[in-house]
C-alpha cells in the first residue's frame, strides 16, 4: 500500500479549517472553545422574536466580515453567502495555500445548506405581507439563489476553474458536501476541494421548530434525561481537502485523513429518523473507510437534543458498534443546531480533536438518559487521543450522511512514506 | 468507468411523459400560452408555459399530498416513469432483490431557488398570524429544499443516496456531475438524475424583480426532466444503452458578462478534448438560452467555438419557456429526443450559463453497443 493511494484511490486529507461559529471564528478560536466546553447560547437578536415565549439561540455575534474578506464586497451578498465566503477564506489561510497555485488548480467548491439565503427570504416574505409582492426589494430578489453560497466562497478566492454547487440536503448537507469533495479529489476530477456548509439563523426555521415544540427554552442538552430540544444556531464551516501526496509535497499541516463516507435515505418518514437506516448509513461509511466498527473510538453525533434524534441515533450506534459503543459527543450542545453548517462544523471539530488529541465534551449535561446508554463525555473535554472518528448527520427527508476521519500523523507515518517523512 | 443514459422522461409544458416532450420539441411546437388573468396574483406577465398536470392530489391521490407543491408532484411522477413497477406476484426472493436494488439506486435532483411558493406560504403565517409561531407545522418539511427528493424516495422506496443540488440554471449539469461521481465511486449502480422547476406567482415575482432592468420579462416555464444513469459495465442487464455522457465541465465567471463567454468557451473546449471530439464533429448544439446577459455570453462563446460554421442549434426555452433549474435537464432531454428520430446521431453539446456566474457544458454521444469499458 502506497502513501498516496489505497485500493487504487487517492488518499485525501484535511489541511485547512474555516469555522465561523457562535463560540469562535477561525480554527484556533474554535479549538480553544471546544476544549473549554464553551456555550454559544444567548438571546436571539438577529431576527424579530417578539411574541415567542422563549428565544435563545446560537448566533455569530459581532460578526465583521470585512475583517476577513479580501475580494468580496459583503454588502452585495446575503448573510449565509457571507458566512460561506469568510469560512472559505479562513480555511485557505489556515491551510497555508499559495493563492496563485490555488487559482491554477481544478477545484470544487461545495457548500451545504438547509435554508440558503434564508434571512433575505424572510425579508422578502415580510415585505410581501406588508406592502404586497410588488413591494419586494429587487436587490434581495436577485440574491436568493442558493448557489450563491458556493459562488461567494469561490469569488472571494478568485477561482474560475471551479465547479460550484450548493448542496441542499437540509441538516445533513454539510456532510454531503464533504463527501462530494472527497469523491472529487479521490477520483482525480479535482485537485482540491473546499467543502462544508453555511446557514444564517432565520425566522422561518425558528418558527417551524418552535411550532413543532422542539426548541429548548435555554440550553441544548443532548442525551440528557431532561433534554428539552434544540437551539437554532448559525455559522459556516469550510474544510480544505487535498490529496495526501500533494499535502506532503508542500509540507502542509495535516489535521486528519478523510477515510471515507456513506450516504443513504430512509425512504420512510418526512421528518422522523429510521434507526435501521441510520445504522446502515454508518456501516456504509465504515466500509468506504475500510474501518471496522471496533476501530472507531469517537462518534461525533448528530445529537440534536431532541428525543426523536438522540434515542434513535444512539440505538443505531449500538446496533453498529455493540453494547459498549465509543464515546459519543454532540458539538450541538455548544454551538446549537447550525443546520446546513452542522455537519461541517462538527467535521472541523473532529479534525481538531484528531490533530490536537482531545475529545470535546457534551455540555449542559446533568443526568444521562438510560434510553441512550452512551458516554457523552459530559461537560469536560478529555485529553485522550482519538484515532478514528465517525461524524453523523441526519436530515429531514431521511437523507443520512456519515463521514469517517482518521489521524493525520498515522496517515503520514514515516514507514508508509519513507521518502517524504521529513517533509512534515 | 463511463456512465450511460438508459432511459429518460419529462413532465413538461407539452404534457406528461417522454413521448409528449419528444413530439413537441421535434415538431418545433411552442407550449407557450396566454396567462389566464383570472385568479392570477403574480406580476403583470402575459405568457406562460405551464405543465398541463393537475394539483398534486389530483395526480397522486389525496394521501400524503396535502402539503405537496407542484415541483414535488412533477418529480415524483417523473421518477415513477424510470423505476420498475411492483412485480405482480412478489415472492421472498423478489422482495430481497427489490430491497437490494432500492439500496443501490440514488436520486440526485437539481434545483434553483427551491420551493419558493411553499416557503412563502409557510413563512407568511409567521408574520400574519396572531402569534409568530402559529405556522402550519405539517407544511414545514415542504418548505425545505430537500423535500422533493425526500418525497421521491418515500413514494418510490428508493433507499440509496438522496441529494439535492442547487446551481441555478446549471443545476441539471451539476446534478449530472454529482450523479457520475456517485456511480464512479461505487455508491450506487443506478442514479435517477434530473432537475425540477415549478411555476408559481411567488417565483414569478422573484423573477420579475430580478429582471427589473430588462425591457421584457421572461416567459416562465416549468417542469421536470430526468435521466436514468447506469455504470456502463452494468448496462447490459438494463437493455440497450441510449447515450453516453462523454464529458461534463463546469466553471465560474467573474461578475461581468464578458467573462462568462470566456469561461464557457474554455469549458467547452476542455469537454470536447475529453470526449475526443472536434468542434466540427458536433452534430447538435442545445444552448441554455438564458433570457438575460448570461444568454448573450453563451451565444458569444458558441460563436467563438464554432467560428463561421455552427452546427445545427436548437434551444428549448423559446418553446417551453424559462424553466431555470430544469433548463439544462430539458436540454439533455432534447438531445435524446433528437437522437431517437435520427439513430446514429453525431455527438451533441449542451451549454448553460447562470446569471450568478456558474457555467457548465456536457458532451453526449450515442453509446457504442458493446464498447470497451473506459
Amino acid at each position: 500500500m502506497g502513501a498516496a493511494a489505497r485500493d487504487g484511490r487517492r488518499r485525501v486529507v484535511v489541511t485547512g479549517l474555516g469555522p465561523v461559529s457562535s463560540i469562535g471564528v477561525g480554527a484556533e478560536a474554535f479549538h480553544r472553545a471546544l476544549r473549554a466546553g464553551a456555550s454559544g447560547a444567548a438571546p436571539i437578536t438577529g431576527i424579530d422574536v417578539r411574541g415567542f415565549a422563549h428565544s435563545t439561540g446560537c448566533e455569530v455575534r459581532g460578526f465583521e466580515p470585512a475583517e476577513h474578506l479580501t475580494r468580496l464586497d459583503h454588502r452585495a451578498w446575503g448573510r449565509a453567502a457571507t458566512f460561506a465566503a469568510v469560512a472559505a477564506r479562513l480555511a485557505v489561510c489556515d491551510a497555508g495555500l499559495d493563492m496563485d497555485a490555488l487559482r491554477a488548480a481544478r477545484s470544487v467548491v461545495a457548500i451545504g445548506t438547509t435554508d440558503g439565503e434564508s434571512r433575505d427570504l424572510d425579508d422578502l416574505v415580510r415585505q410581501s405581507v406588508e406592502h404586497g409582492p410588488d413591494g419586494q426589494d429587487p436587490a434581495l430578489a436577485r440574491r436568493v439563489s442558493p448557489v450563491r453560497l458556493a459562488v461567494a466562497a469561490a469569488r472571494e478566492l478568485g477561482l474560475t476553474d471551479v465547479e460550484t454547487l450548493t448542496v441542499c440536503t437540509a441538516c445533513a448537507a454539510g456532510n454531503h458536501a464533504i463527501g462530494c469533495g472527497l469523491d472529487a479529489v479521490r477520483d482525480g476530477s479535482a485537485d482540491l476541494a473546499l467543502c462544508g456548509g453555511a446557514d444564517a439563523l432565520c425566522r422561518k426555521t425558528f418558527a417551524g421548530f418552535y411550532r413543532l415544540g422542539t426548541i429548548a427554552p435555554e440550553l441544548c442538552r443532548p442525551f440528557d434525561l431532561n433534554r428539552e430540544g434544540i437551539l437554532t444556531g448559525e455559522g459556516a464551516g469550510v474544510l480544505v481537502l487535498e490529496p495526501l501526496d500533494a499535502a506532503l509535497r508542500r509540507g502542509a499541516r495535516i489535521y486528519a485523513e478523510v477515510l471515507g463516507y456513506g450516504l443513504n435515505c430512509d425512504a420512510d418518514h418526512a421528518v422522523a429518523p429510521n434507526e435501521e437506516s441510520v445504522a446502515r448509513c454508518m456501516r456504509l461509511a465504515l466500509d468506504d473507510a475500510g474501518v471496522k466498527p471496533s476501530e472507531v473510538d469517537l462518534v461525533s453525533a448528530h445529537g440534536t437534543g431532541t428525543r426523536a434524534n438522540d434515542v434513535t441515533e444512539s440505538r443505531a450506534i449500538r446496533r453498529v458498534h455493540g453494547e459498549l459503543p465509543p464515546r459519543t459527543v454532540s458539538v450541538k450542545s455548544m454551538i446549537g443546531h447550525t443546520m446546513g453548517a452542522a455537519g461541517a462544523l462538527a467535521s472541523a471539530a473532529c479534525a481538531l480533536a484528531l490533530r490536537h488529541g482531545f475529545v470535546p465534551p457534551t455540555i449542559n449535561h446533568r443526568e444521562p438518559d438510560p434510553e441512550c446508554a452512551i458516554d457523552c463525555v459530559p461537560n469536560q473535554a478529555l485529553s485522550v487521543r482519538p484515532r478514528v472518528v465517525q461524524n453523523d448527520a441526519l436530515a429531514f427527508g431521511g437523507a443520512n450522511c456519515v463521514v469517517v476521519f482518521g489521524r493525520g500523523d498515522e496517515t503520514a507515518a514515516p514507514a508508509a512514506v519513507p521518502a517524504l517523512g521529513a517533509a512534515r | 468507468m463511463s456512465a450511460v443514459i438508459t432511459d429518460w422522461t419529462a413532465v413538461s409544458p407539452y404534457g406528461r411523459g417522454r413521448a409528449e416532450f419528444a413530439a413537441g420539441i421535434l415538431g418545433d411546437r411552442t407550449a407557450v400560452t396566454a396567462l389566464d388573468p383570472a385568479g392570477w396574483t403574480g406580476p403583470p406577465m402575459t405568457e406562460v408555459a405551464r405543465a398541463p398536470i393537475g394539483a398534486p392530489r389530483e395526480v397522486l391521490g389525496r394521501k400524503g399530498t396535502r402539503a405537496m407543491d407542484r415541483a414535488t408532484a412533477m418529480a415524483v411522477l417523473a421518477a415513477g416513469d424510470l423505476l420498475p413497477g411492483e412485480p405482480a406476484a412478489p415472492d421472498a426472493s423478489d422482495a430481497a432483490d427489490a430491497q437490494a436494488a432500492a439500496e443501490r439506486t440514488a436520486l440526485v435532483l437539481g434545483i434553483s431557488t427551491g420551493p419558493v411558493a411553499a416557503l412563502t406560504t409557510f413563512t407568511a403565517d409567521s408574520f400574519t398570524g396572531d402569534r409568530p409561531y402559529l405556522v402550519d407545522a405539517a407544511r414545514f418539511p415542504a418548505a425545505l429544499m430537500n423535500y422533493t427528493a425526500g418525497q421521491m424516495a418515500i413514494w418510490h422506496h428508493v433507499r440509496g443516496p438522496n441529494s439535492t443540488v442547487a446551481a441555478g440554471r446549471t443545476a441539471g449539469l451539476a446534478a449530472l456531475r454529482y450523479a457520475l461521481r456517485l456511480l464512479r465511486a461505487g455508491r450506487a449502480d443506478t442514479v435517477l438524475c434530473g432537475a425540477v422547476e415549478e411555476f408559481s406567482a411567488e417565483r414569478a415575482w422573484l423573477e420579475w424583480h430580478a429582471a427589473q432592468d430588462r425591457v421584457r420579462p421572461p416567459v416562465l416555464g416549468e417542469g421536470c426532466a430526468m435521466l436514468r444513469l447506469t455504470r456502463s459495465d452494468l448496462a447490459s442487464t438494463e437493455g440497450a444503452p441510449v447515450f453516453e455522457v462523454a464529458a461534463v465541465e463546469s466553471g465560474l465567471a467573474e461578475d461581468e458578462p464578458r467573462d462568462a463567454a470566456r469561461v464557457l468557451e474554455r469549458c467547452a473546449r476542455s469537454a470536447l478534448a475529453k470526449a475526443g471530439v472536434t468542434p466540427d464533429e458536433i452534430g447538435l448544439v442545445v444552448p441554455g438560452e438564458a433570457p438575460d446577459a448570461a444568454g448573450e455570453a453563451e451565444a458569444d462563446a458558441l460563436a467563438a467555438l464554432f467560428g463561421g460554421r455552427p452546427p445545427r442549434t436548437t434551444g428549448c426555452a423559446r418553446r417551453i419557456g424559462d424553466t431555470r433549474a430544469a433548463s439544462a435537464a430539458f436540454q439533455m432531454a432534447a438531445v435524446l429526443a433528437h437522437a431517437e428520430r435520427a439513430p446514429g446521431a453525431r455527438p451533441a453539446l449542451i451549454t448553460t450559463v447562470d446569471r450568478d456566474g456558474p457555467v457548465a457544458c456536457a458532451v453526449l454521444r450515442p453509446a457504442a453497443r458493446q464498447g470497451p469499458d473506459t
